[in-house]
């Protein structure tokens, strides 16, 4: 049984996180594009969990910017990009110009389509 | 370490090693030892050069007079001594590292349902969903982490290449891309390394079929013009025709097909950077009007021509095909 993410504790929500990262990874590598953008849905939602939480709880992704994994770098980036923008585009930069493939593409196409003269973000 | 550790490394050793390794040594390996480590221990080929105590093919025979390396009777066969690839590359926790890739790999891939539909289309994507890991298993993937080079403290270790040609597509999928992306990742920084790792992707059998699409990855960036000459130019091992702006969904889009065929709108690019565009079109990556994510697809899809070209021609920036 799977606990919802609102009766988790910050460490098991935390926790969750890096997994399904390291999941999207995988899924990535084995061409599983539907799982994949399914992990990215449950990424979403810890996210948005902690943005409910008092304060503003998605500032400790900032810690994951070294997590061992890209994936999870990538969507710590992109998961503090509302709290702390300059923080979050440094690391997306960071990641653009690693070379580090596909998660090097998604930072370099991800901060094209938020500098670009197309739809800005709205998260 | 126990006796049956060191079989199975040594086993491991043998397998990942080519007997003729020492071919591949660059003039500056010795670079790449650890301090105070003797060169002759682990490079013994290259503290040779001159040695009046070398053994020589006796006379009476057409290799009469011969240096050679083995004992008497002349045995040419190179098999060097004492070649230890552990004091360069700290060979057993690479192997321990694929110890435990097996048995993750065995753990995670157990919950995977349906086969696939055969060997053709390896590049192609799965269409068809299978059951989400269940975060409450607890396992952890097989990830690759991220090296040294990038300030983590983790090895950038080889991925595993099985002897056998993994059964589903997605298996080898994985062995190809983790193949051709830790290539491109240290080939230029670990020399010998990739060079030896690079010998045991060209002695796995199966693996011959992809040896072209894994090596045409690491491809420099070029200008458009040299990725739309090539187009005209006969097919070509390990590359193939890219769209700029993407085939289906622009015809699904009721654009031209005269735009969406024409010549202008091609490009012959890497296999595995195709591969690889395409993939970023299809994953969620990119923020959405309503704060989700989507993919680049989903946001192009009320574009114009114009616009997705722009885009194309990003991706293509992005993936490092073009300059």
């Amino acid at each position: 049984m799977i606990t919802p993410v609102s009766q988790m504790s910050l460490e098991g929500l935390i926790e969750l996180y890096c997994q399904l990262g390291a999941q999207q990874d995988l899924a990535e590598r084995r061409g599983e594009i539907a799982k994949f953008n399914r992990l990215v849905d449950r990424v979403t939602e810890i996210e948005n969990e902690l943005g409910r939480r008092p304060g503003d709880q998605r500032t400790v992704l900032l810690k994951l910017y070294g997590h061992a994994v890209m994936q999870v770098r990538l969507n710590a980036a992109k998961g503090t990009m509302k709290v702390a923008p300059a923080e979050a585009r440094k690391q997306l930069e960071l990641i653009a110009e690693s070379k580090w493939y596909p998660q090097a593409a998604d930072a370099g196409m991800y901060l094209y389509v938020i500098d670009g003269k197309f739809d800005k973000p709205r998260r | 370490m126990s006796a049956r550790d060191a079989l199975w490394r040594d086993r491991h050793r043998v397998r990942w090693l080519r007997p003729d390794a020492s071919r591949w040594i660059k003039p500056d390996a010795t670079a790449f030892l650890r301090p105070g480590v003797a060169v002759a221990s682990v490079f013994p080929t290259m503290e040779a050069k001159y040695n009046s105590n070398q053994p020589r093919v006796p006379a009476g025979s057409s290799e009469g007079g011969q240096w050679t390396i083995g004992g008497e009777g002349g045995d040419i066969a190179f098999d060097p001594p004492g070649f230890d690839l552990s004091t360069l590359l700290d060979f057993d926790k690479v192997i321990e590292g694929l110890s435990d890739l097996s048995s993750d790999l065995s753990s995670i891939f157990d919950f995977l349902a349906g086969e696939d539909s055969g060997d053709s289309g390896d590049f192609t994507f799965v269409a068809g969903d299978e059951p989400d890991v269940s975060v409450s298993d607890n396992a952890a993937p097989p990830v690759q982490l991220i090296s040294d080079a990038n300030g983590s403290g983790n090895e950038d270790k080889p991925p595993n290449i099985p002897e056998d040609k993994p059964e589903r597509r997605k298996d080898r999928m994985q062995v190809v891309k983790d193949a051709a992306n830790w290539l491109a990742r240290n080939a230029g920084r670990m020399t010998i390394a990739a060079d030896i790792f690079q010998g045991a992707v060209n002695q796995a059998e199966w693996l011959k079929g992809y040896t072209d699409a894994i090596r045409t990855y690491r491809d420099e960036p070029k200008n458009l013009e040299d990725l739309q000459r090539r187009v005209e130019l006969p097919s070509d091992a390990g590359y193939q025709n890219h769209h700029i702006v993407e085939k289906s969904s622009a015809r699904a889009s009721n654009i031209s097909r005269d735009l969406i065929d024409s010549p202008d709108n091609l490009a012959r690019i890497p296999t595995l950077k195709h591969y690889e565009i395409t993939s970023l079109y299809m994953r969620k990556s990119i923020p959405g009007p309503d704060g989700a994510e989507i993919s680049l697809r989903q946001y192009l899809q009320d574009k114009d021509f114009e616009t997705r070209r722009l885009f194309g021609l990003e991706t293509m920036r992005k993936v490092g095909v073009l300059k």
